[in-house]
């Protein structure tokens, strides 16, 4: 078996194992459901209250919009945790002389997790934004287009997340890095307001940042979905995956040196 | 009397003294998270540079309801964030240190954490009412005083529904999830919202006295909604006494999964 | 009932009802709940000043008794009496009159110097700031902490945290000192060291002491009288002496060895296990004295090393029990 193949098995093996653990795990389902609804029944409700006159939206679609940016927000667990614990623990030691690389292994495993939980997030959304708002505000058949390009924003957001777990080696604790990237990703991303409402100069900010390819874009796909914007969304977010594949490698190498010159 | 609240301070003092035991890392975490709060109103100066008001509210309205639920809530967990941990110290069997000493268990259960964090909260709530809430120094007793009494209204929420673990063990997770959801809605403006769930708002999840009750007493100069976040810090408070007495009846009757350890 | 003694129980006993409950399906269909008797109806009292163990393995209802001596549990039935008062009943008012150490729980702020939880529990007793300072410093000269009180708990060892858990137990000067398992993970000279200072306290101040343990060493170590508790039933209530001449007069000496296989041939020493440079001998205390068997070991081999071990608190109860059969029949 050559190399390729057996790291794509091992890939493979990891990933099954994220999503039956995710399957598995219906209380935690359960609760992330419900803390779900509840920043989306506020958005839309908040959409519905705005004097939206004029501005070219309508409450409903941006009703969908917000399901959409919260279903890719919830759907990634909190894998820099893990990674911390590995690091500060020790135990990422033993995980550095397996013949599988440890970083590969958790992305596998938590594409895995966040893949089930992004579905399912997707499906009781979709449900419950159509009856609250009557209408689908997208043809059927760009649905496809617009869940895979919700699982490549997951992916991206998860990646980096990789990053700031793995920032520990270096800064110890990393909670506080997370929290800032999160704000960095609700405001430049565009959590609750699409950016085009933004005034420009912050609008055109935030289109450049990887924040936008991890919510406004992929989410922009419910507000209007021609193939064009879906063109658009995809080439945005493999140039921002390669990237962040990128910075991953780098990063990770960085911490592996850091380890093996001066211990865990 | 005075003893008790010697007692109390007493508490207060070991408690913060505890939290910031390592100030180093307690005085970055405070400042992060002012910096975090003030970042997350980005959101709002957005909304607002686009749309003149949100049902008769500005910016000005939303960054006090923002800096109210924060100061409470901050507060709250800076001086009592045992809470967090009440569901857990229960069902691990942590209470009976507490139940051996000649005070009421609660207080000391909990003033046995703080989280410095919680003073971020608070220090951006300043910035919030001061600054982009146009707000005057005048105002800040108000909005200090209904704010904790708001802080209050959320401690005691959270530890009626921590308090479900002494019937239910199983409800941990669920008691958690009560506190995230409680945060989550506290700073976002409530009058938006149909009566059905502001119904909701002001009982079971009583979120409305936590900032949108306090902000309208202010912004209307209305006393009597400010007298009534007043009375939810007192019912609020006395039930969760209440709630928390009934369930150490239930845990001293002994009838809980652990056996003996 | 003898007001003269610091604690009184009488037919004490206390069940739980338990329910199984396994995953989420179960959550729907309550399966019925069962009875599980942890104590069932014990007696016995205690003078004051003197110093108690009650052992019994893990399960046996020492734990669930001590909650109900301090009125954390209540019981399903019986009676008794601590200090003068029903613990159940007066939980508060008890709890001046008792200091209560759980082993596994803390009293005092792991990151804080041991001296400001200790300030913060005479206040919670209520203690006035001289009369608290001069507890302080007699506790600190009785239990040798007064080089610990200004460092953090996180700093301290298992043995010297015992310590000053105990002081904290000990601030409001209760006549009466309950200890669930005090000596979990203490090494052999720290279970020494508390056990001098333990005695030390009580005969000082005349402090009851009352501890459970799952360690035999525990009796000879702190107490003068046993009470051995198993399934909840009192096995045995005896003073320290007549327990040990009666049950505990095995002693398992270990020898590592540069020598294969050592023989021991003298009375009272049995094998009881072989590995090829490590024996273990049963030592009958009736035919001979460790110290004997230890200087023969010394004198014939070349000893890498030795352990003398108490007996395993199971044997003892075994041997409890086959005494009760023994007089019965």
């Amino acid at each position: 078996m050559n190399e390729t193949s057996r790291v794509l098995g091992a890939s493979t093996a990891f990933l099954r194992l994220g999503w039956h653990d995710a399957c598995r795990d219906r209380i935690g389902l359960f609760g992330r459901l419900l803390l779900f609804s509840i920043p989306v029944v506020i958005f839309a409700t908040i959409w519905q209250a705005t004097p939206l006159a004029g501005s070219g939206h309508d409450a409903d679609r941006l009703s969908w919009y917000v399901m959409m940016t919260e279903a890719i927000v919830f759907s990634v667990g909190y894998v820099f945790r893990e990674i911390e614990q590995d690091i500060n623990s020790g135990a990422i030691e033993a995980a550095l002389s397996r013949p599988f690389a440890y970083v590969l292994a958790w992305i596998a495993e938590e594409a895995g997790g966040t893949l089930f939980r992004l579905l399912a997030l997707l499906a009781y959304g979709s449900l419950i934004a159509w009856l609250a708002t009557g209408m689908v505000p997208f043809a059927w058949a760009a649905a496809p287009a617009i869940v895979l390009a919700a699982i490549f924003a997951a992916f991206l957001a998860l990646l980096f997340q990789v990053v700031i777990g793995l920032l520990t080696a270096w800064v110890g604790t990393p909670a506080p890095a997370y929290w800032i990237w999160q704000k960095l990703v609700f405001v430049f991303g565009g959590l609750f307001i699409p950016l085009t409402l933004y005034p420009d100069w912050i609008r055109d900010i935030g289109m450049a940042t990887p924040f936008a390819a991890i919510l406004y874009r992929p989410a922009s796909l419910v507000l209007a979905a021609d193939q064009v914007a879906i063109v658009e969304v995809f080439l945005w977010q493999g140039l921002w995956l390669a990237l962040a594949l990128l910075l991953v490698a780098a990063v990770a190498a960085a911490a592996t040196r850091r380890f093996l010159r001066e211990g865990v | 009397m005075t003893a008790s609240f010697g007692y109390l301070g007493a508490l207060i003092a070991t408690n913060l003294r505890a939290g910031f035991a390592r100030p180093g890392p307690a005085a970055m975490q405070l400042v992060l998270m002012a910096i975090n709060n003030l970042i997350f109103f980005v959101v709002w100066a957005l909304y607002f540079d686009r749309f003149p008001s949100l049902r008769g509210w500005g910016q000005a309205d939303v960054a006090m309801l923002y800096g109210v639920a924060a100061f409470g809530f901050g507060v709250s967990v800076a001086l009592a964030g045992g809470v967090r941990d009440l569901a857990r110290t229960i069902v691990d069997g942590g209470l009976d240190v507490h139940l051996g000493r000649p005070r009421h268990p609660l207080p000391s259960l909990l003033m046995s954490r703080s989280i410095p964090a919680g003073f971020g909260d608070a220090a951006s709530a300043l910035v919030l009412w001061l600054w982009i809430g146009e707000r005057t120094l005048s105002d800040l007793p108000i909005l200090v005083g209904l704010s904790i009494a708001g802080g209050v209204v959320m401690l005691s929420s959270i530890a009626i529904a921590q308090c479900a673990v002494f019937w239910w063990p199983g409800a941990l997770k669920l008691a958690d999830q009560f506190w995230e959801v409680t945060v989550m809605i506290s700073v976002y403006p409530q009058h938006v919202f149909g009566s059905g769930v502001r119904l909701v708002l002001f009982t079971v999840l009583p979120v409305a006295f936590m900032s949108q009750v306090p902000v309208e007493a202010v912004r209307e100069a209305d006393p009597l909604k400010a007298l009534s976040v007043v009375a939810a810090a007192i019912v609020y408070g006395a039930l969760a006494v209440v709630v928390f007495d009934r369930g150490l009846r239930r845990y001293a009757s002994g009838n809980r999964m652990v056996v003996n350890r | 009932m003898s007001a003269a003694a610091a604690i009184v129980v009488e037919n004490l006993a206390k069940s739980f009802r338990v329910r199984r409950r396994v995953g989420l399906s179960t959550l729907f269909k309550r399966e019925p709940a069962t009875e599980v008797e942890a104590v069932r109806g014990i007696s016995f009292s205690i003078r004051p000043g003197e110093r108690v163990a009650f052992i019994g393995p893990n399960g046996a209802g020492k734990s669930t008794t001590l909650k109900m001596l301090t009125g954390i549990l209540t019981p399903s039935s019986g009676h008794a009496e601590v200090a003068g008062f029903v613990p159940w009943q007066e939980r508060q008012k008890l709890a001046r009159r008792i200091g209560i150490l759980f082993g596994q729980r803390s009293q005092l702020w792991y990151h804080l110097p041991v001296r400001d939880s200790l300030k913060l529990i005479a206040r919670i007793y209520g203690l006035d700031r001289v009369h608290a300072a001069a507890r302080l410093d007699r506790l600190a000269g009785t239990l040798a902490i007064a080089d610990l009180l200004d460092r953090p708990v996180a700093q301290l060892s298992l043995g010297q945290r015992l310590r000053c858990e105990i002081a904290a137990a000990l601030m409001h000067a209760p006549p009466i000192l309950l200890l669930d398992e005090p000596t979990i993970g203490l090494d052999v000279s720290a279970k020494a060291s508390l056990r001098d200072h333990l005695i030390q306290l009580s005969t000082e101040e005349g402090t009851t002491i009352l501890l459970t343990s799952h360690d035999t060493g525990d009796i000879e170590r702190i107490c003068e009288r046993a009470l051995v508790i198993d399934k909840g039933l009192l096995l045995l209530d005896q003073p320290l002496a007549a327990l040990r001449a009666q049950h505990l007069r095995h002693r398992l000496v270990t020898l590592m060895t540069e020598e294969e296989s050592p023989a021991l041939d003298l009375p009272g020493v049995a094998v009881a296990s072989r590995e090829p440079h490590r024996t273990s001998f049963a030592v009958d205390l009736g035919l001979i004295a460790v110290e004997r068997v230890v200087a023969t070991a010394l004198e014939r081999f070349s000893v890498r090393d030795l352990a003398i071990e108490n007996p395993p608190l199971d044997d003892v109860i075994r041997d409890i029990y086959r005494g009760a059969e023994a007089r019965v029949t």
